[in-house]
């Protein structure tokens, strides 16, 4: 089952299009990294998936078939916006209440005992939580619906490194426990690299990586050798980006097959997950997506 | 890597209460070694059998016990854990937890100190030879490689190293 | 690739969320609000009820003196009125934007709260859904503001209604109308309804509120000053038949002479014709005989006005058109909150 499937979708507002011709198959039981810049069209893809925003064009379902937003679809998924909104006004207890009574699921043992964990008092004004608690309770509400698939978006831009670590932490601990799907966007990519088996690179609006994180990895490799002989292997190889400081070259190419022989004279080295990020977000024209190729842009070598 | 035979520490916290035992230790990572997690947690248990830190039936921690405490996807556990049921080193009993199980390659002291001077002698050798020490390194895992692809095995994880590997296969882990 | 097996979907869509439940979210959500219409209403109220039965058994007593008619029984009245009535009648000035701070304070915040804060994004996420949370939010609010108003309408009657039994004022009295029957509570979920509907369009809550209330202040003033004359065709009312009319209780809002030519004249001519007249007409303290004197001289005195008959008339007309642009902006307001893109 795909936990996210899109075909064709974009998201224009005004005259801009934030997200255009989106394809992605999503496959459930992943925790999934969305990475780009700011402004590549996360959140609105995010939003789309949660039913907060309808698509200009194309379409997303959820959860297999269901349309996002659909009843069944809000039952089953749990979304976390950015800068984890809650009443600030109600106490830590009275929103939780209030969570109960918006869910037909709800584990309030669990609520309970997360809170207890995280020592985070039921009686005090949500407003008076420190922004570690507040995403930490944003987290054990969305958990607290039991849901299938849990949506966060940025969750960890405002927390300082310790609350950053022990949300992670947290999350992981519930996939341990739950296997539910995770999809989290962030533009801090080392923040997802130990979390993420599944990736998605968004830049301007386009999606140009989409896959597992195991097999991306071991799709690419960053080959460095003679800046001279760089454009010849160029020619021959799928190099993603080149980067060139006076006789040294590091090209990061993509294996077209498993056991791509080393041109003579090159080093090869495993590329690691920001590593290859960072490429993709320097080619624009560049794509690493199952499937049929969607772009062929010729472009001083960088090639789909 | 920190050891905790666990007989003194009781409480929640330790899994003690979940599966009447405690976890026999805890792991630590590298994020700048360039070794992937999975790999990591695998050498950290490897290395505490070798020197016996674990012994036989030592519990090892939960997949939710290593996530919590290091923040890490628990697909990475399941998988640094398979590799070790692979090896034969760990076996995982439903509903209890993965234990450790058999010591193949504990190699007795006496006879880690016999090839510890094989080795001095062929360093000496080399260094006769004029190659330095980087040189000796690239010689060494050149031969380790063909020692494990004649043998049929997977290909050696010190491919990883960063940024010491030398010219050979591209491929990463696989 | 899944670390332990995902949680099971349920067979079929899922049971939609209580309607029960939500009364709890709404009024959680909305406690502060409601109890501040609660104090304020409440508070004054409290006020009306206390001078309501001083009003009341001052009253009693001055139509229980005898002998009726004495120069003592008339004092007595006339000094009651003038204890009571000049702040009854400020008192009704005040509460006329009552209806509208009652309104917009609930109806503003409503949806502007959420939607300038983005807690939308997490209410709109929920199991529930959007649709079920905003009607309930409106429906329960709606009822409660308008109730509340209701009940405060039928104690402002009782309170003034001594002065309408003395004749002091007519129902039909613009200031009065819109106190009591329905119109009251009509205009008070009106803004209710302006303050919802402009919270989802304008997205935040003060420039909501003051577009909220700029608005229903706009359909106030055009409703008393030109609409509410012309719910029915207004009658007239001329001369003799006029002169022997009390028009205390009509409500007459415009009265002009004609001349002997039938023709109507200004203001000014008619001032002329009494300048003319005899000292014992112009001082005299009886109005009646300034009107004698003018109709004696063909001139006849002309009354448009709407008979106190047509209250029940009106206050259902006026009820039940506001009723309807309430329902309508309410409808309009769940339409665009079905339709909002985040």
């Amino acid at each position: 089952m795909n936990v996210i499937e899109t075909h064709g979708l974009g998201k224009r507002y005004g005259r801009t299009w934030a997200l255009k011709d989106a394809a992605l198959a999503i496959p459930a039981g992943y925790v999934v990294a969305l990475v780009g810049p700011n402004g590549a069209g996360k959140t609105t893809l995010l939003h789309m998936s949660v039913g907060l925003t309808r698509p200009t064009t194309g379409q997303v379902t959820v959860l297999g078939s269901e349309p996002a937003g659909s009843p069944a679809a809000l039952d089953q998924i749990a979304f976390v916006a950015q800068d984890a909104p809650l009443y600030k006004y109600l106490s830590t207890a009275d929103m939780l209440h209030l969570t109960r009574n918006l869910n037909r699921r709800w584990d309030q043992r669990r609520a309970e005992g997360r809170l207890k964990e995280l020592l985070i008092p039921l009686n005090r004004k949500v407003g008076k939580l420190s922004g570690g608690q507040q995403a930490q309770l944003a987290l054990t509400l969305a958990l607290a619906r039991r849901p299938q698939l849990l949506v966060l978006d940025e969750p960890l831009a405002s927390l300082d490194p310790l609350a950053r670590h022990d949300f992670m932490a947290s999350l992981m601990a519930a996939v341990a426990e739950d296997g539910l799907s995770v999809v989290l966007s962030s533009h801090v990519i080392a923040d997802l690299e130990r979390v993420a088996d599944y990736l998605i690179v968004l830049s301007h609006g386009q999606v140009q990586v989409a896959g597992e994180v195991e097999g991306l990895l071991a799709g690419h490799s960053t080959l460095t050798g003679p800046a001279a002989a760089a454009d010849d292997v160029t020619e021959r190889l799928a190099v993603v980006h080149a980067s060139r400081a006076g006789t040294v070259a590091h090209l990061l190419v993509r294996n077209k097959t498993a056991a791509e022989p080393v041109p003579p004279g090159w080093e090869a080295h495993p590329v690691g997950l920001e590593e290859l990020v960072l490429a993709y977000l320097r080619a624009p024209g560049a794509a690493a997506l199952p499937g049929p190729v969607t772009r062929a842009t010729q472009d001083s070598g960088i090639r789909a | 890597m920190t050891i905790d035979k666990g007989t003194d520490s009781a409480g929640p916290a330790d899994g003690a209460g979940e599966r009447g035992q405690a976890p026999a230790m805890v792991f630590r990572l590298d994020p700048s070694s360039g070794v992937p997690t999975y790999l990591q947690l695998v050498h950290q248990v490897e290395h505490a059998i070798r020197l016996g830190y674990l012994g036989q039936g030592d519990r090892l921690p939960t997949v939710k016990e290593v996530v919590s405490s290091l923040a890490i996807n628990p697909n990475t556990v399941l998988k640094a854990y398979r590799e070790l049921e692979h090896k034969g080193l760990a076996a995982g009993r439903p509903g209890q937890g993965t234990f450790v199980q058999g010591t193949p390659g504990a190699v007795g002291l006496p006879e880690l100190a016999a090839l510890r001077k094989t080795l001095l002698v062929w360093l000496r050798s080399a260094d006769v030879a004029g190659l330095d020490e980087a040189g000796m390194v690239a010689l060494f895992t050149s031969a380790l490689r063909d020692f494990h692809d004649r043998r049929g095995e997977t290909p050696v994880p010190g491919d990883r190293d960063g940024g010491r590997s030398q010219a050979g296969t591209s491929e990463g882990v696989a | 690739m899944t670390a332990v097996a995902a949680p099971a979907p349920p067979a079929s869509g899922p049971r939609p969320v209580p309607w029960t439940k939500l009364v709890w979210v709404t009024w959680r959500q909305h406690r502060m609000a409601l109890a501040g219409v609660a104090a304020l209403l409440g508070g004054l109220g409290l006020y009306l009820l206390i001078m309501g039965l001083k009003i009341h058994s001052g009253y009693a007593s001055v139509t229980s003196c005898h002998p009726a008619g004495s120069a003592a029984c008339g004092l007595a009245d006339q000094l009651f009125t003038n204890d009571y009535y000049p702040f009854a009648q400020t008192m009704t000035g005040f509460l006329q934007v009552l209806p509208a701070l009652v309104g917009v304070f609930v109806g503003g915040p409503a949806l502007a709260r959420e939607l300038e804060t983005g807690t939308f994004r997490f209410a709109w996420t929920q199991g529930c859904g959007r649709m079920r949370w905003v009607i309930a939010k409106l429906v329960l609010l709606g009822i409660a503001v308008t109730a509340a108003a209701e009940a405060f309408s039928l104690l402002f009657s009782w309170y003034f209604q001594p002065w309408l039994t003395k004749g002091l004022d007519g129902v039909l009295a613009p200031q009065l109308f819109d106190l009591r029957g329905v119109d009251f509570a009509a205009w008070t979920l009106l803004a209710f309804a302006l303050g919802v509907a402009a919270g989802a369009l304008i997205r935040r809550t003060v420039p909501a509120m003051a577009a909220a209330l700029a608005a229903w202040t706009g359909l106030d003033f055009a409703t008393f000053m030109f609409a509410r004359e012309h719910y029915q065709a207004p009658l007239v009312a001329a001369g003799a038949e006029a002169n022997t009319r009390s028009f205390a209780n009509d409500w007459s809002w415009a009265q002009w002479y004609t001349g002997p030519n039938g023709k109507p004249v200004s203001q000014q001519t008619i001032r002329n014709v009494m300048a003319h007249a005899p000292a014992s007409v112009q001082n005299s303290r009886n109005p009646d005989a300034a009107t004698a004197y003018l109709s004696a001289h063909h001139y006849t005195q002309w009354w448009l006005y709407q008979p106190v008959s047509r209250y029940w008339h009106f206050q259902l007309i006026e009820g039940g058109w506001l009723l309807a642009l309430s329902l309508i902006l309410v409808v309009a307001t769940v339409w665009l909150v079905r339709r909002r893109a985040a």
